[in-house]
């Protein structure tokens, strides 16, 4: 399209449509039907619904047979997550260590560390948080200050994180930490570590966001022995590593879907029947949400093929946040609909949706990834 | 991409490089035909691309015109390769054939009768042969026997009013002649605005990096740079929903069209907001080239059923199935 930015059309593969149906009749048998589901994949989070996921091989699908995984390909896991979102599946438990720090481990970790963590988390029995914000770190990222400090048997560990969504339930952290003091080249001297939240050392304190739900935390270590084998790739490494991650961050599904069951209601309320405004809003956000789609898939397509596609990923999440923001505002001034599911569906979007454009890299950050692509930086 | 898909674009990119600037396409605004752009682009074949050899055309699938049509979007070409386009596909249906030159197409309302008055009618001054479309009856006319009033739209284009008068060519009828008007025709604006899309945010980056304020280029200023990002996403997404026109003939298929013309309309008020924001005051003059190519798209997301029409399509096929059209929804969506 524009210099090194392209969208080439993906196909879905073959065995596309069975999948679907294969994850729907799975949904319908492990959801209670009250549930009322939401397409947030930080909605909701259950251990046993993760567990049952690992049952079926859809945790960690792309990944070797060795280490637990599908060896399928990127496109099927992408058929795979945007069923789970659709559904409203309770995905929060085992999402961050699919999507992220496994794959992480899988390109710099040692065979030691494939070995332990990775079939732990295709059974979907060991969960991740990410550690990257700090109290005074936002997106200025490389201006962390918890250290870790070489010792005996490996590195001592003080500071904190925040916003690690889940810490509470979750296993492990990996966290990105100075090893060396700050330097001149700010990106260098940075690691990442794996952290035991188990680890008497560790002490996590709860956040309540604006909409009343437990989720962040702040997470403190007040002298944590890291073992030598904890650290992941090079010492030093960790700011690469880390922008490795961004395109599997920022591409999925979950970046353009949260607001979809708000759309789902909407099309419940107004029936076969909507008036013009209604119908043509309907068509404009589907319009939208197809066009993202398509997008979303044309990353996975170069995923599959080994790039990294990390400014096309960019332009996917601010894309599909703002379009998430859109959806509950623009359908509020369609109604009014008075049901209770209506009500219910809507004002919890609402209360989340100041995150969309947050977390996972803030629309400011996202636009300076594309800016920079663009030649302007 | 395919070879020869490949080849068509380089050979119309290559001449309208050579045959279509600034002041050609200023002086098509005063009246002067860009009779050369036209000639070279009918003598390569590129003005009946897609359109099988056994018919006139130059061979190559529907994609390959809605290719050059996409260029001639991004140069802002005033010339009638969309409008021929349309009426040769309707013809190449219809069994009627295609001739030479420059073809303009217009569609009427089932009851009217001639004399026929149409207005709006893109071209029609500078084409030797002019299409109709009135209900299932493609209706080929001879322009020079018949009156034309000149019109122009706000981008100059010629948009002239043409009474018919005398007898028709040739007609023929054929199934769904007048939605196939529609899609192809709004087809053909989603490439001809995704060309033009992709042009203005070219233009906005190069003038952001060249003018210089406060010592330094207005590109440093992270202002700029968030405006201009945010005007690359909807160019990309411009980009991907008219790509979908190239996988799936809009000829066949509603929904794809549909999409597209919502979404690429969509992107034109925010991304010429931008662009002409970035470029000041110099982009607001008529001697800057941004307004050749930011006019045209004000035209063409108007042309052929604006974005709201054309959502509310959509929102009625995706409602149909009433009371389980929202527990439906999603496999809709992913079939």
């Amino acid at each position: 399209m524009f210099q090194g930015i392209a969208f080439e059309p993906a196909e879905l593969p073959d065995n596309a449509p069975a999948l679907r149906a294969e994850v729907r009749d799975f949904l319908k048998e492990a959801l209670d039907p009250e549930f009322r589901p939401n397409s947030d994949f930080n909605a909701g989070e259950s251990a046993e619904f993760s567990s049952q996921l690992g049952q079926r091989g859809w945790i960690g699908m792309t990944w070797p047979a060795e280490y637990g995984g599908g060896e399928r390909s990127f496109l099927e896991r992408y058929v795979v997550t945007e069923e789970l979102l659709a559904g409203g599946a309770p995905v929060g438990a085992h999402w961050i260590a699919d999507r992220q720090s496994g794959p992480l481990l899988l390109r710099f970790g040692t065979e030691e560390q494939r070995q332990f963590f990775l079939p732990r988390i295709t059974k979907g029995e060991c969960f991740f948080s990410i550690g990257m914000s700090e109290p005074d770190t936002g997106s200025d990222l490389a201006s962390i200050k918890s250290t870790a400090k070489p010792v005996d048997g490996g590195w001592l560990l003080n500071g904190s994180k925040i916003w690690s969504s889940g810490a509470h339930m979750n296993h492990y952290m990996v966290a990105l930490v100075r090893t060396e003091p700050p330097s001149e080249n700010r990106h260098a001297g940075m690691s990442q570590v794996i952290i035991d939240l188990h680890d008497p050392n560790v002490t996590i304190k709860g956040i309540a966001n604006l909409a009343g739900d437990r989720d962040f935390n702040q997470v403190f270590f007040d002298d944590v022995v890291i073992p030598h084998d904890r650290l992941v790739g090079e010492p030093g490494n960790g700011w690469q590593q880390v922008i490795s991650e961004l395109s599997y961050e920022r591409s999925g599904p979950e970046r353009f879907l949260s607001a979809f069951r708000v759309l789902v209601e909407f099309v419940r309320e107004v029936g076969a029947d909507p008036n013009d405004a209604q119908a043509a809003l309907i068509g404009k956000l589907i319009s939208h949400l197809v066009t993202l789609r398509r997008m979303s898939i044309s990353v996975a397509g170069m995923l599959e093929q080994g790039q990294s596609p990390n400014v096309e990923a960019a332009l996917v999440k601010e894309l599909g946040n703002n379009f998430e923001k859109q959806v509950p505002e623009l359908i509020r001034l369609a109604g009014p609909f008075l049901s209770e599911r209506f009500s219910q569906t809507l004002n919890d979007c609402i209360l989340h949706a100041p995150s969309f454009t947050l977390r996972g890299g803030t629309r400011e950050i996202l636009r300076g990834v594309i800016a920079r692509e663009l030649g302007l930086r | 991409m395919e070879e020869h898909l490949q080849m068509v674009i380089d050979t119309a990119d290559r001449i309208l490089k050579d045959h279509c600037n600034h002041q050609i396409v200023d002086a098509s605004e005063s009246g002067k035909f860009a009779a050369e752009l036209w000639q070279n682009l009918e003598q390569t074949g590129l003005t009946l691309a897609g359109i099988p050899d056994s018919l006139g055309g130059a061979d190559g699938t529907p994609a390959h015109g809605l290719c050059v049509i996409r260029l001639c979007g991004q140069h802002a070409a005033p010339v009638p390769v969309a409008e021929t386009y349309v009426a040769a596909r309707l013809l190449a249906a219809s069994g009627v054939g295609i001739p030479a030159g420059p073809i303009t197409v217009a569609g009427l309302s089932a009851d009217q009768k001639l004399p026929l008055t149409i207005t709006n009618v893109p071209f029609a001054r500078w084409c030797t042969h002019f299409v109709t479309i009135q209900a299932e009856e493609v209706t080929l006319w001879d322009l020079s026997k018949n009156e034309i009033i000149e019109h122009v739209n706000i981008a100059g284009e010629p948009r002239d009013q043409v009474v018919l008068k005398g007898e028709p060519i040739e007609s023929a009828r054929f199934e769904g002649a007048s939605e196939r008007l529609e899609r192809i025709g709004a087809a053909t604006r989603v490439m001809l605005m995704s060309g033009a899309l992709r042009g203005i945010l070219m233009q906005s980056v190069a003038y952001a990096m060249e003018r210089n304020q406060f010592g330094r280029p207005i590109a440093k200023f992270q202002a700029i740079q968030q405006q201009l990002a945010q005007m690359a996403g909807e160019v990309a997404a411009s980009q991907r929903a008219a790509d979908e026109l190239l996988l799936s003939d809009p000829w066949d298929d509603i929904m794809p069209v549909a999409i597209a013309k919502s979404r690429v309309g969509d992107a034109v008020c925010i991304s010429s907001e931008i662009a002409h924001q970035v470029h000041g005051a110099m982009g607001y003059t008529r001697a800057h080239p941004l307004n050749l190519l930011t006019r045209r798209l004000w035209c063409w997301r108007d042309e052929y059923g604006s974005e709201q029409i054309w959502q509310n399509v959509i929102g009625r096929h995706y409602c149909q199935a009433g009371i389980h059209a929202a527990d439906q929804l999603w496999d809709t969506l992913t079939q």
